[in-house]
């Protein structure tokens, strides 16, 4: 039998990563004993209060993202205007910045130079759970927007001349022709941006802070556990997020099997 | 029914300026591509705005520059069948027939009607990626006429479907025209379709603007 040298290195490179990323996954689990982590799990206060403030506060982030990054891809995807190349430009900065500077710069304009008015609004978002759902929509938007625009753009604008000719109006034609056809993208993008908002760190700690059971996300509660040495419980919170993760991923691949195939068949 | 165009629409280098009057026949609009025929459809269709001109679709005037008026694409009552034929891939032949009746109530003889003689009811059920060209031919028809269409537009239907077929679906677009008595415009660089299907022509050059409205008298 004649051996595929290609063949051969390329699945070796594979295997090895692959291994050693499912180890990087599961190495926390080798850690703890799991009747510890069941019992904290269960019994502890604090991964309960930071399980469901990550949660409340991403999905508040990523609705917000939602509202804004539709119409701002859209936008990017189909229209032609002065300074579209230099605006798509800085609405990615974000992605290519580290979270920290997104948090500080947020922190300076919500804290010394627009704090004040704010605050006659009613709206603190320094040291608060409101920071933390700021700082999460400045992180995740462009990152959703991103995968909103490639989207749009895969949908073929003639699809959308034609439902116009057959009496929809602009409304009509991005309801029925634009979302069914860009779905695929957009949940894709809602779920990735998801994750990355329940991950939120550099930018919530700037903002937001990081006070046990006020502002405590799941990241900042693996920080803090760090820093005060009781890795135990770092781990276990570490072992919530990779279980989200998880789930985030099954979500993803159980939808991409059950999408149309625009074959008549849905699979 | 009658259509009544005069129009200008400068596109990059080329300025079209078009004036014709359409009753319930054919008028073909031949020429090289990128001559500008797509873009006086679409200008007809309200999905371009001219520079100027006017355009009345029997009593209505759907564009005037003078009158400031331009009717919005989903209120002209205009089929438009593109050069791809513009099937919504997500949606299955039935659906993309029904597509401009979604809200309305649905008149099942009418919808026969139209499946029949445009030969698609067996597809009904199909999704336009398992289609043939001709089947999407007779799919983008059928959704088009569907709407009632005061003005037929045809985007070089034809150009992906192969010789054997195309005289069969020449006839059959030529004998539904005869039967909707509705003006139709239809877009080709085929010298075959042009003298097949024409009652009138309206030629397109690229370089200089040549207009003939008894083209056919003309050179016969």
């Amino acid at each position: 039998m004649k051996y595929n040298i290609f063949k051969i290195i390329m699945l070796s490179i594979f295997t090895i990563f692959a291994a050693f990323i499912i180890l990087v996954l599961i190495s926390p689990t080798l850690y703890i004993k799991s009747t510890n982590l069941l019992n904290l799990l269960i019994n502890s206060k604090e991964v309960s209060f930071s399980l469901i403030l990550s949660i409340t506060t991403s999905l508040s982030a990523v609705f917000l993202a939602i509202i804004f990054g539709i119409p701002t891809a859209y936008v990017l995807s189909r229209y032609e205007f002065k300074f579209k190349r230099i605006i798509d430009i800085i609405l990615d900065i974000p992605l290519v910045l580290p979270p920290i500077i997104l948090g500080l710069s947020l922190l300076v304009l919500l804290g010394p130079i627009g704090g004040n008015q704010l605050a006659k609004l009613g709206l603190n978002f320094v040291f608060t759970k409101l920071g933390i759902v700021m700082a999460q929509f400045v992180v995740v938007a462009p990152l959703l927007i991103r995968s909103l625009k490639i989207a749009f753009s895969n949908v073929d604008p003639k699809l959308e001349k034609a439902a116009m000719t057959l009496g929809d109006n602009h409304f009509q034609v991005f309801k029925n022709i634009t979302i069914p056809l860009s779905k695929e993208g957009i949940i894709t993008g809602v779920t990735t941006a998801w994750a990355r908002a329940m991950g939120e760190f550099g930018a919530t700690v700037m903002l937001a802070g990081a006070t046990r059971l006020k502002t405590e996300t799941l990241p900042i509660a693996v920080y803090l556990n760090m820093t005060t040495g009781d890795l135990e419980m770092a781990v276990t919170v570490s072992i919530v997020m990779i279980i989200f993760s998880i789930i985030i991923m099954g979500i993803l691949q159980i939808y991409n099997k059950n999408i149309y195939d625009y074959g008549g068949i849905r699979q | 029914m009658s259509l009544e165009v005069n129009i200008s629409k400068t596109v990059g280098d080329i300025r079209l300026s078009k004036k014709f009057n359409l009753k319930e026949e054919i008028m073909i609009f031949y020429g090289p591509s990128g001559s500008g025929k797509t873009t006086i459809l679409n200008c007809i269709s309200g999905l371009n705005t001219p520079d100027k001109g006017k355009i009345k679709l029997n009593d209505r005037t759907i564009y005037s520059s003078n009158k400031k008026i331009d009717i919005p694409p989903f209120k002209r009552k205009i089929g438009y069948i593109f050069q791809d034929y513009a099937l919504f891939p997500h949606l299955n032949v039935y659906e993309n027939i029904l597509y401009s009746k979604k809200d309305d109530k649905l008149d099942k003889s009418k919808i026969n009607k139209i499946m029949d003689k445009c030969h698609i009811r067996e597809l009904k059920n199909r999704y336009p990626s398992k289609l043939s060209g001709g089947e999407k031919q007779r799919v983008a028809l059928a959704r088009a006429l569907m709407i009632e269409p005061e003005l037929l537009l045809l985007d070089e239907p034809l150009s992906s479907i192969d010789n054997e077929l195309k005289k069969k679906l020449m006839t059959e677009i030529k004998m539904i025209q005869r039967e909707w008595q509705i003006p139709f415009i239809y877009v080709t660089h085929s010298k075959r379709e042009f003298e097949f299907l024409g009652d009138r022509f309206i030629c397109f050059n690229s370089t200089e603007e040549v207009d003939f409205n008894d083209y056919k008298k003309n050179i016969s």
